[in-house]
C-alpha cells in the first residue's frame, strides 16, 4: 500500500487510546518515514496510548525502539502494544483523549545517561537486597533501556504520563519521565520509566524506575507484588513459590546500595 | 441485527469449542435463532462436537471463495430447527480468509440470526484476528491455571483495542475439591487479575467428554452439571439474572492454612 494513500487514513481511536497502522513499505525505514509523515500531517496524538498494527512484518527490538522514540519524542504519545500479523484496514480517525498530563512541556532537553552501576539481585521484603558481587554485571546496554539512543529528549525528566487503565499481559509503557497508572499492572505487563513509577492499584508485572540510571527513583504501589522490580540497575524479584503480600501501600527504592521495600506510610 | 459473539481464549484446549457448542444449543433451546461459525480453519472440530460431521458439503472457505452460496454451506442441526453450523475447511490454511471477508460474512449472518457465535482458534495470530474481526462482543474462556489466566489477560488487552463491548469471562474446568485444598486458583483470584464480568463457572465434568464423543452437547443432558452451568450461562447472555451454581469452591480452612504456610516459607 502506498504511503500517500495510507496517510489519509492514519488511525482510529479505540476505547483505550489510538490505533495506528504501520504502512506497508519495502523496508522498515520507508515504513517509519511514511508513518512519521502521516503523524506530522494528522491530528495530534499527544498523551494517547498507542496500539500499533505492524502488519505482516515482524518488528525487531531495535526497530520497535525507533518507533517508540518517534512517538514519544515527536508526538508525546506512549506506545502501549504492538499487534503483529494483522492486515491493514481502513477506518476514519477520531482522536480521543486518554492520558494527557504533564508531557506537554517541551522544556530544555534532558540529558539521559545510561545506567552504569552494578546489578544486584535481591529478595523483596527481606527488606534489603544487597548487590552481591557474584551476580554483578556491567552496565545494562543502552538499548535495553528503550529510552536512550537519543541524546536530547524534548521532554522534561519530570514530565509525567498518566495511564488511566489497567496494563494487561503483553502491554508495555516506556516513558522518559514519571509514569502513574490508575489501575493495575498485571503479570506479563511492563513499565519502564526514566523517573518514578506510581501504581494506584496492584503492581504484579515488571516495573523499572530510573531506567536511565536515576538511583533516586522510586516504585510505589497500592499493592506491591511485582514479578520483578528494578530501580536504575538494581534488580529485585519476587520470591519463588506462593507468597502472601503485605496489605498496605508500599514503596521500593535504593538505599545504601540495596533495593529495599518499605511501607509508604509508616 | 443479531449479536456476533466470538469465543476465544489465547491458550489452546481450554474449552472454546465446548463452550460454543453448548452455548449455541442452549440459546437455541431457549428459542433464539443461532448460527455457529467454526473459525478454526485447518483444525475444525466444532462439527464433530455437534455431531454434524457427516453432513458437511461446503465450508467457510468455499463461501468466501465463491464456490457456493452462504445458505448452501449452512448445516441445520439435528435437534434444533433454529440452530445452524458453518463448518471450517479441514485442509485450507488460515490465510485463506481475510478479516474483511469474515466481517462481511458475520454481518450477513447477523441479518438472519439472533446470535452468531464464532469459535476462535487458539493463539493471537491471523486465525484469531479473523475470528474477532466481525464480532461486537467476546466471551473469554479460561481454566483456573496461571498460564491460561495470563493468556486470557493478553487477549482482553488486545480486544480493548477493538471496537466492542468489554469481554466477559467463563471459567471452565473448575475442580472444587482442588480449590478447597488450596491447590487450584479460585474464582476470586482469577477475577482479581482479569477484572471483567463473570458470565459463568463450568465445573470439570466427565459428562463433557462423553457428550463430546457422542456429538451431543452436554446441555441436552438434564443430569450434567456442566450442562446446567452452560444453560445458566445462556440465560445470562440473554440478560436474565441467574444465581451462580453452588460449586462450593472456596478454599477450605486447610486450603487457607496451606497458603499461609507456603507464604511463610520465605
Ligand atoms: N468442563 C469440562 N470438563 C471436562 N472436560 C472438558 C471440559 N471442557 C472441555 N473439556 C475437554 O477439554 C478438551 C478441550 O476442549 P475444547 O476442544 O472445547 O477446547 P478448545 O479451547 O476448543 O481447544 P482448541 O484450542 O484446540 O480449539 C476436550 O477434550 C473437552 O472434552
Ligand atoms: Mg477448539
Amino acid at each position: 500500500m502506498a504511503g500517500e494513500q495510507w496517510a489519509g487514513i492514519r488511525g482510529v481511536s479505540t476505547r483505550s487510546g489510538v490505533r495506528l497502522w504501520l504502512p506497508e513499505q519495502a523496508t522498515f525505514q520507508d515504513a517509519k518515514l511514511a508513518l512519521a509523515k502521516a503523524l506530522r500531517e494528522g491530528p495530534s496524538i499527544r498523551g494517547l496510548a498507542v496500539t500499533l498494527e505492524a502488519g505482516g512484518r515482524p518488528l525487531r527490538v531495535a526497530e520497535l525502539r525507533e518507533l517508540e522514540l518517534l512517538l514519544l519524542e515527536q508526538h508525546g504519545a506512549a506506545l502501549l502494544q504492538v499487534i503483529e500479523g494483522a492486515p491493514s484496514e481502513t477506518r476514519a480517525p477520531i482522536p480521543i483523549g486518554v492520558i494527557p498530563e504533564g508531557g506537554d512541556d517541551a522544556e530544555s532537553g534532558a540529558r539521559l545517561s545510561a545506567a552504569s552501576a552494578e546489578v544486584g539481585t535481591g529478595a523483596r521484603r527481606g527488606r534489603r537486597a544487597h548487590p552481591s558481587p557474584s551476580t554483578a554485571r556491567p552496565a545494562l546496554p543502552k538499548e535495553a533501556m528503550g529510552l536512550v539512543g537519543s541524546r536530547d529528549l524534548p521532554l522534561s525528566p519530570t514530565a509525567t504520563v498518566l495511564v488511566k487503565r489497567t496494563l494487561r499481559s503483553g502491554q508495555r509503557v516506556h516513558f522518559a519521565g514519571n509514569v502513574v497508572v490508575l489501575g493495575d499492572v498485571n503479570p506479563g505487563a511492563e513499565i519502564v520509566a526514566a523517573g518514578d513509577i506510581v501504581v494506584m492499584g496492584t503492581l504484579r508485572g515488571v516495573a523499572h524506575a530510573g531506567a536511565t540510571g536515576g538511583e533516586d527513583a522510586i516504585v510505589a504501589a497500592f499493592r506491591l507484588q511485582p514479578t520483578q522490580l528494578r530501580v536504575a540497575s538494581y534488580i529485585g524479584r519476587s520470591p519463588d513459590g506462593v507468597s502472601a503480600h503485605a496489605a498496605v501501600p508500599e514503596l521500593a527504592r535504593v538505599r545504601d546500595g540495596a533495593l529495599v521495600v518499605e511501607r509508604l506510610m509508616p | 441485527m443479531g449479536e456476533v459473539c466470538v469465543i476465544t481464549s489465547g491458550k489452546g484446549g481450554v474449552g472454546k469449542t465446548t463452550t460454543t457448542a453448548n452455548l449455541g444449543a442452549s440459546l437455541a433451546a431457549l428459542g433464539k435463532s443461532v448460527v455457529l461459525i467454526d473459525a478454526d480453519i485447518g483444525l475444525r472440530n466444532l462439527d464433530v462436537v455437534m455431531g454434524l460431521e457427516n453432513r458437511i458439503v461446503y465450508h467457510l472457505v468455499d463461501v468466501v471463495e465463491g464456490y457456493c452460496r452462504l445458505a448452501q454451506a449452512l448445516i441445520k442441526d439435528k435437534r434444533f430447527e433454529n440452530l445452524c453450523l458453518l463448518p471450517a475447511a479441514q485442509t485450507k490454511d488460515k490465510t485463506a480468509v481475510s478479516p474483511e471477508q469474515m466481517r462481511g460474512l458475520c454481518k450477513e449472518l447477523a441479518q438472519d440470526f439472533d446470535f452468531v457465535l464464532v469459535d476462535s482458534p487458539a493463539g493471537i495470530e491471523q486465525g484469531f484476528r479473523n475470528a474477532i474481526s466481525g464480532a461486537n462482543q467476546a466471551i473469554i474462556v479460561a481454566t483456573p491455571e496461571v498460564s491460561s489466566v495470563r493468556d486470557a489477560d493478553r487477549i482482553i488487552g488486545l480486544l480493548e483495542a477493538e471496537d466492542m463491548r468489554p469481554p466477559r469471562l467463563i471459567v471452565n474446568r473448575l475442580k472444587p475439591a482442588m480449590v478447597k485444598r488450596g491447590d487450584m486458583m479460585d474464582i476470586d483470584d482469577i477475577l482479581d487479575i482479569l477484572a471483567v464480568e463473570l458470565l459463568g463457572v463450568v465445573p470439570d465434568d466427565d459428562s463433557i467428554v462423553v457428550s463430546t464423543n457422542r456429538g451431543e452437547p452436554a446441555v441436552l443432558s438434564a443430569s450434567s452439571r456442566a450442562g446446567q452451568a452452560y444453560r445458566d450461562i445462556a440465560r445470562r447472555v440473554l440478560g436474565e439474572e441467574v444465581a451462580f451454581m453452588d460449586l462450593d469452591a472456596r478454599p477450605g480452612i486447610f486450603g487457607r492454612l496451606r497458603r499461609l504456610f507456603a507464604a511463610g516459607d520465605r
